[in-house]
C-alpha cells in the first residue's frame, strides 16, 4: 500500500490538498487485457455453470453470498472457479452478450476460469498481493483499474480518503 | 517457466495458422498456472461438455467457427454423451429447435474429426494402453483408464481437452508424472468387504471411499471380490468420481501400479460408514428405476434382457447405453424394447432432462446417478441393481 499525497495549485490563500491513497495488488499475469470497472468481491469460489445465469450474468446460485449480483461489467475478485468444467463456456456466453466481468482476480487459478477468460477475452490475474479478499470491507465496490501485461498483473485500487481544506 | 519444444514453440507463434496457435496460447497459460515444467504428448481425448445445454448458442458458433477454420483433432477423439437420444429425440420430449442445435455441435465435432460415440465409456471400444498418456474429460473414464488399465491422464475439464485434443499435447503435470501416481492415502476394505460382496454395496463404497479421502491417490486395501469384475469395477469408480476429486486408485489385485503403501496413513472402513451413504438416498415408490451410470456394456444389457425374460415389464425400466454397445447386441435391443423397457443411446439420465420423459423421481443403482440426480431435485432411491432387478415383473 503506498500514499500519495497530490497537492493541489494555490488558489490565493487556500490550498486544497487532496489525500489520495492508492493501494496497487500486484500478482501473476494470465490474460492479457486492461480494464476499469467497479470491483465485485466474493470470498466463496463461483461455479460459472448452474451459479451464473448466462443471460444475464447474475449470481443465481443459491446461499451464495452474491446470489442477486450481477457480475456483468464488474471486476470479480474470487479465491477460484469450481463445478462443472463447462463452465468455461458460460463465461464465453456472458463476454458475447456483453455481460461478463470486466476483469478476473483470482487467489489461484485453475483451467475452468483460465479457459473461459482466454474464450472470452477477460483480462485474469491470480496470485495477488496483498490478498484483496482480507481487503473486502475496504474495496467492496470501489473503482479499479486491471492491467494485465504478460507475467505481471496489476490491480490498482485508488481510496479517495478526504480533502482537506487548510490555510497556508 | 514451460519449456517448449521447437515444434510447439512454431505452433504456439502461428506458423501453423491463428486457431492453432490460440489453442496452443491456452494449453500453454494452462500449463504455467499449473506449474507444469513441459508438455507431454497425448495419444487419445475424449470431450465432455457435448450436450446443447451447457454450451449455450454461443458455444455452439463456437465450436463451429473452429471447425469452419480447418482446425482438426491431431489425435483419436471420443465425445462424451450429448442431451438427447439422436434417434429418438421426440420420445424424450425434446423440441426439433434444440435437436437441430445439437445436432450442429455434433457435426462440428465431427469435421474436427471425432468419432461422436456420444458414451462415458470409451475405454469399453477402443481401450487405451499401459502407460499411454490421454487427455480424458469424464471421470468415470479417467478413473478406470489411470487405475484398471495404468494409463495416463489427468481429469480434465470439457473445453481443456477439446483444446488438448487440437494440439495433441498436455500440460505434463499430476497423474502423468510417474511420482505423482504413488499412493498418498491407504484405505483398508477388510472390515467391510464380507458385508459388500453380500449385499452387492460396490457403488455405495465408492462414494465413501471418495467422500472419505476427497483428493490424492488412495490405495484399496483388502477389497471385495466384486472389485475384479469390470461391471462392478465401473460403478464402484464412477461413484468415487462423483465424490472426490481423485484420478487414480490402486487397487489390491487390480490395479497394474499397486504396491504395498509404505508409510502413509490408513483409514479402515467400517460397516457404519457404508449404512450411512445407504440411508442417504432412499425415496419410497419412484417413477421408473434407471440403470446406466456409466453406460451398460453389451453384457450388461443382454444380462437385464434375461431377467426381463421376454415378459412385459410391470414398472417403468430405462436404460442408458451407447450405440456402439447396441450395434453388438442389436437383437438385444430389440427384444427389451418388445418387452417395454426404454433403451436410450446418446445421452444418459444425468445430462438428459427425465422430467420432460414425466420423471420426478427415480430408483438406481448408482450413487454417482443418485448424487447428480438428487442434486437436479429428483427424490431418488439407490439399491443394488440385483434388487432393483428383482422387482421388474412383479
Amino acid at each position: 500500500m503506498q500514499t500519495n499525497i497530490k497537492e493541489a495549485p494555490l488558489l490565493g490563500q487556500l490550498r486544497r490538498v487532496q489525500v489520495e491513497q492508492l493501494i496497487k495488488v500486484h500478482g501473476r499475469g494470465l490474460v492479457e487485457g486492461k480494464a476499469i470497472a467497479s470491483l465485485l468481491i466474493s470470498e466463496e469460489p463461483i461455479s460459472f455453470y448452474g451459479g451464473v445465469d448466462p443471460d444475464s450474468g447474475k449470481i443465481v446460485e443459491r446461499g451464495h453470498e452474491l446470489h442477486g449480483e450481477s457480475v456483468a461489467g464488474r471486476l470479480l475478485v474470487f479465491p477460484y472457479g469450481k463445478g462443472s468444467t463447462v463452465g468455461s463456456y458460460t463465461l464465453l456466453r456472458l463476454a458475447k452478450r456483453g455481460k461478463a466481468p470486466a476483469g478476473i482476480v483470482n487467489l489461484q487459478s485453475e483451467p475452468i476460469i483460465i479457459i473461459g477468460c482466454m474464450l472470452g477475452g477477460i483480462p485474469l490475474m491470480d496470485r495477488p498481493s496483498p490478498n484483496p479478499l482480507k481487503l473486502k470491507k475496504l474495496l467492496q465496490g470501489r473503482t479499479a483499474k486491471i492491467t494485465v501485461k504478460g507475467k505481471e498483473g496489476l490491480l490498482e485500487v485508488s481510496l479517495d480518503v478526504r480533502s482537506k481544506e487548510g490555510d497556508s | 517457466m514451460v519449456e517448449l519444444t521447437k515444434d510447439e514453440e512454431r505452433i504456439l507463434n502461428g506458423e501453423r495458422g491463428e486457431w492453432l496457435a490460440k489453442a496452443m496460447q491456452t494449453i500453454v497459460k494452462v500449463a504455467e498456472a499449473l506449474e507444469a515444467e513441459r508438455l507431454v504428448e497425448i495419444s487419445g481425448a475424449h470431450i465432455s461438455g457435448i450436450s446443447y445445454k451447457n454450451l449455450g448458442l454461443e458455444g455452439v458458433d463456437f465450436i463451429e467457427e473452429m471447425a469452419g477454420s480447418g482446425l482438426r483433432f491431431t489425435v483419436p477423439t471420443t465425445l462424451n454423451p450429448a442431451g438427447f437420444d439422436i434417434a429418438n429425440y421426440r420420445d424424450m420430449g425434446v423440441s426439433d429447435e434444440v435437436y437441430t442445435l445439437q445436432l450442429r455441435v455434433i457435426k462440428a465435432f465431427e469435421c474436427m474429426g471425432a468419432r461422436a460415440m456420444l458414451t462415458c465409456t470409451p475405454y469399453l471400444y477402443s481401450p487405451p494402453r499401459f502407460g499411454e498418456h490421454l487427455a480424458w474429460a469424464e471421470s468415470n473414464a479417467v478413473l478406470y483408464a489411470n487405475s484398471v488399465l495404468g494409463a495416463r491422464t489427468n481429469r480434465e475439464g470439457g473445453p481443456l481437452a477439446l483444446m488438448e485434443a487440437v494440439v495433441g499435447r498436455a500440460p505434463c503435470t499430476g497423474l502423468h508424472l510417474k511420482e505423482e501416481r504413488l499412493p498418498t492415502i491407504s484405505v483398508d476394505l477388510g472390515e467391510v468387504k464380507r458385508e459388500v460382496e453380500r449385499k452387492g454395496y460396490y457403488s455405495v463404497l465408492g462414494y465413501v471411499v471418495g467422500d472419505l479421502v476427497g483428493s490424492g491417490v488412495p490405495v484399496v486395501l483388502n477389497p471385495p471380490a466384486g472389485l475384479r469384475e469390470p461391471k462392478l469395477q465401473r460403478l464402484f469408480l464412477s461413484a468415487v468420481g462423483a465424490s472426490s476429486s481423485v484420478g487414480l486408485l490402486l487397487i489390491e489385485g487390480v490395479s497394474p501400479e499397486f504396491k504395498q503403501p509404505r508409510g502413509v496413513e490408513v483409514i479402515r472402513l467400517g460397516v457404519e460408514d457404508l449404512r450411512e451413504a445407504v440411508d442417504r438416498w432412499n425415496a419410497e415408490e419412484t417413477d421408473a428405476i434407471v440403470l446406466g451410470c456409466p453406460h451398460l456394456s453389451p453384457s450388461e444389457l443382454a444380462e437385464v434382457c434375461a431377467r426381463v425374460k421376454g415378459r412385459r415389464v410391470k414398472r417403468r425400466v430405462i436404460l442408458f447405453t451407447s450405440r456402439s454397445c447396441v450395434s453388438k447386441v442389436p437383437w438385444v435391443l430389440r427384444k427389451l424394447r418388445e418387452s417395454g423397457v426404454e433403451v436410450y443411446t446418446d445421452t444418459c439420465m444425468v445430462v438428459c432432462d427425465l422430467r420432460r420423459m414425466g420423471i420426478l423421481s427415480c430408483s438406481t443403482d448408482s450413487a454417482k446417478a443418485a448424487y447428480y440426480l438428487s442434486s437436479q431435485g429428483y427424490a431418488v432411491s439407490l439399491a443394488p441393481r440385483e434388487v432393483l432387478m428383482s422387482n421388474l415383473l412383479s
